[in-house]
């Protein structure tokens, strides 16, 4: 496999640009497997909204997305960045789905964020992003029945969903003084599904199986703008806005549906007047329902809104450095449903972030218990452990 | 000094903890990627999907139909039938020996001595016992077939079997016969062949009574049938032996190979009509179908049955109450080959394409349903230029005198071949 070389590149790097080069390595890594998941109560519709926060902001469910420089959700957060950053994370989900008396069970890898942000003069900072927007993939095993010449005959039907929407983003952010921060950015909504579909008769002599695999691309464009407002000291507040394009489907270079990228709106206050603590709330508003001209009828995107409040706190030092700690709570509204219902869920979250090699690096862990729920329905649940790891170095 | 010391050993630490970091997070990424996606206990009702359905046609695809008769070729019938049966199937067989010796070692010496006087002169027919036929006494007839009048003429060489050529004869019971038959043959008759320097070319005809014997004509590309005497008086010395062989002027050697042995029909399977299809049958036929399948089904469909609808006929010929395995071909030709018995001739067997053969009884009638479900699934993937097409013969095809019958194209709408497809067309079903 190619990234084998890449991923035990020699860890005895000498020269400067050796350390590029591996962190090339664990970014080809990472992008080979980039397979992504989503559940059934979850995978509705294009999918499943990952958001495209770090590790840091998932430790706090989110609340911290709005002026975390590692997130590209406000691009203002990058207005005065001292340093070049590169992170990338990885988040796996532990998803149980209940549904009448049974639980399934299903795992998936998810790697939600790569970016790189680096500083230019005067309080300018840039940065590049690849994150998750819609997660679908997802397989399903189930059993039918077909009628013909008036006999019955079972089958067994798989459903292999694999792809994402993806969010390649360029932002640039600037601080225009101690008060002050702004930022705008570009999007390009890319990614794919590829859905393979087998069906097997019971009958095998005279039937013969299905094995039919369909593609369809997407393609679509957005402006994003931010602004950070120091009201007084040791409290801002955060906006950003994400004005969506179109958005088109296309299967073999024809495009076959349209849509739009959804708005996004996004409000928080940040405290962080305490040394060594930071508290935030949000809220956060995202039209959905732009993107029904994308899919079928069968797909009911509703619009969403989802709040967010989180902590982040000193906690003990480890070899001189403190550690911190962080926990975080958020309401959210799925984008898709079913027969006119919603799904909701809520998460809570807890989080740690470890400096290592001094500055040069550092680590973060998240934990996040996510539970949804079909509106008007206690026949279908859904839970899901969120692990993060995502490691940030400052070469 | 100290500070110095300590930044040069900082750096390395730094650098090496910075590639630890990047591999542990290969690491972790490579480890995570245990994925399961595998649901579906909450569908359909979590699972929403567009309409899939499975749709069933039965068309008259059929393009050309046709039966072909005289297979197999002469000289590659591993067996030859030898019947009288008046009421259904009367044939004969023709075993030649052109190439007759004149002189013999006695017992493997190397003095070759010359043959004057001959004694108990035998033709060795060896049987396939699965064809036999009869449980009353008939007799086989040997006569000399032997002229120099054009004997490739079947009418010719049917006149020569004549009381005053008969040269040998054996009564027997089919039913009770063995592995083999013995036949004593006049001695003078082939003495005077011998001296002469000519050959000796017998005509095998069962009389007397309903009987049917099924000889092997070949066994490993050589005449199995073979004629055997004593070159003297003396009984010490091992009879000679010889095997059929025939020298035709300027012939081929397949020409060749096919007189040697072959039979002749005088009583077979009825030709059929425009409405009739034939499979097997004295001598045997194949029937021949090409296809035109409407691009809705072949371009945008997965297909997941095919069948085609035969109605049998009811068969009076031969062994109609026996159980007829009907085994499918494929023709593999382009259409640069034109000619339909060639097209056949070049047709794979069936379990190329994983068709499996059907078992039919003659007398049956009705509709008969042969799956063809692999066949119809690799034209999608055929070159245009190999016409979409199925054939049929019997197994041992020219050794069994029982026939399938099938309406044709020509016959009445609901009694043609017809070919039934169940498939599910393609969509784009990617976009949710």
């Amino acid at each position: 496999m190619s990234y084998s070389t890449g991923c035990f590149t020699s860890p005895r790097a000498r020269r400067p640009d050796r350390r590029w080069r591996i962190v090339a390595a664990a970014f080809t890594c990472i992008a080979s497997a980039s397979a992504e998941a989503q559940g059934t109560l979850s995978g509705l519709g294009f999918g499943y909204p990952v958001g495209g926060t770090s590790t840091r902001a998932a430790g706090t469910a989110g609340a911290f997305g709005q002026f975390d420089v590692l997130s590209p959700v406000n691009p203002a957060a990058l207005g005065g960045l001292s340093r070049t950053l590169i992170t990338v994370q990885t988040e796996p989900e532990f998803r149980t789905l209940q549904t009448g008396g049974t639980k399934e069970r299903t795992t998936a890898e998810r790697v939600p964020l790569l970016l790189v942000a680096f500083p230019v003069r005067n309080g300018f900072g840039i940065a590049l992003s690849a994150s998750t927007f819609l997660d679908r993939s997802y397989s399903t095993s189930t059993t039918g029945t077909f009628v013909i010449d008036g006999n019955t005959l079972s089958t067994a039907d798989q459903s292999d969903v694999r792809g994402s929407i993806g969010d390649l983003r360029a932002a640039v952010g600037w601080r225009m003084n101690s008060r002050v921060r702004v930022g705008a950015g570009g999007h390009l909504f890319t990614g794919d599904n590829v859905v393979v579909r087998s069906r097997t008769f019971s009958d095998t002599l005279k039937f013969g199986n299905v094995l039919d695999s369909s593609r369809v691309t997407y393609f679509g464009t957005a402006l994003s703008l931010g602004g950070e407002l120091q009201i007084v000291k040791g409290l801002a507040a955060l906006a950003s806005f994400r004005s969506g394009g179109s958005l088109e489907s296309r299967i073999r270079d024809t495009v076959r549906t349209r849509g739009n990228v959804p708005d996004r709106l996004g409000l928080a206050l940040r405290y962080d007047g305490i040394l060594g603590s930071t508290f935030a709330v949000g809220i956060e508003q995202q039209s959905w329902s732009k993107m029904r001209g994308l899919g079928s009828d069968l797909v009911q995107a509703h619009d969403g809104t989802n709040w967010h409040a989180g902590a982040e706190v000193a906690g003990p030092k480890v070899r001189g450095s403190a550690m911190q700690l962080r926990v975080g709570f958020a309401k959210n509204q799925l984008p898709f449903g079913i027969d006119g219902r919603t799904v909701s869920e809520s998460r809570v979250s807890g989080g740690l972030g470890l400096p290592i090699a001094f500055e040069r690096a550092s680590m973060d862990f998240s934990l996040q218990r996510a539970n949804r729920s079909l509106s008007g329905s206690s026949a279908s649940k859904e839970s899901a452990w969120m692990l993060g790891f995502g490691i940030q170095v400052r070469p | 000094m100290p500070e110095r010391f300590s930044t040069a050993l900082l750096v390395p630490r730094l650098r090496a903890r910075i590639v630890v970091l990047a591999l542990i997070a290969c690491g972790v990424v490579i480890a995570a990627c245990t994925e399961s996606f595998d649901g579906g206990t909450a569908c359909p009702s979590l699972c929403p999907a567009k309409p899939n359905a499975f749709r069933d046609t039965t068309i008259e695809a059929v393009v050309l139909d046709t039966s072909v008769s005289g297979f197999p070729s002469l000289g590659l019938s591993p067996t030859i039938l030898i019947a009288n049966r008046p009421d259904t199937l009367v044939t004969r067989g023709v075993i030649r020996f052109d190439v007759l010796p004149t002189v013999f070692n006695a017992n493997g010496s190397t003095t070759a001595t010359e043959i004057t006087a001959i004694d108990s002169v035998y033709l060795r027919l060896p049987l396939d016992s699965t064809g036999r036929r009869g449980t009353l006494p008939v007799t086989l007839n040997v006569f000399d077939v032997d002229t120099v009048v054009n004997d490739s003429v079947t009418s010719v060489v049917r006149g020569l079997f004549r009381a005053d050529r008969r040269i040998g004869s054996v009564t027997f019971v089919p039913s009770l016969t063995g592995d083999s038959l013995r036949i004593p043959l006049s001695a003078s008759a082939l003495l005077k062949k011998i001296s002469a320097n000519s050959r000796l070319r017998v005509g095998l005809q069962i009389t007397g009574g309903s009987g049917q014997l099924r000889a092997v004509a070949f066994v490993a590309g050589i005449g199995a049938p073979s004629l055997s005497f004593e070159p003297t008086s003396d009984t010490t010395i091992n009879p000679v032996t010889v095997s059929p062989s025939t020298s035709i002027a300027e012939a081929t050697s397949d020409l060749q190979l096919a007189y040697q042995v072959y039979g002749i029909v005088d009583l077979g399977s009825r030709p059929p009509d425009a409405t009739t299809l034939i499979v097997g049958g004295y001598p045997a036929y194949r029937s021949y179908l090409r296809f035109a399948l409407p691009a809705r089904i072949t371009d945008s469909a997965t297909i997941v049955r095919a069948e085609v609808l035969l109605t049998q006929r009811r068969s009076s010929f031969g062994n109609v109450a026996d159980t007829v395995i009907i085994v499918p071909l494929v023709p593999t030709s382009t259409n640069v080959v034109s000619d339909l018995r060639r097209i056949l001739d070049l047709a794979a067997d069936g379990s190329f394409a994983s068709l499996d053969s059907t078992r039919l009884v003659p007398r049956d009638s009705g509709l008969r349903v042969l799956n063809v479900l692999s066949l119809v699934r690799s034209w999608p993937a055929l070159s245009s230029t190999v016409p979409r097409a199925l054939a049929f013969r019997i197994n041992n095809e020219g050794a069994q005198p029982a026939e399938l019958r099938f309406f044709s194209s020509e016959a009445a709408a609901s009694l043609r071949p017809r070919l039934r497809i169940t498939y599910l067309p393609r969509s784009e079903f990617a976009i949710p």
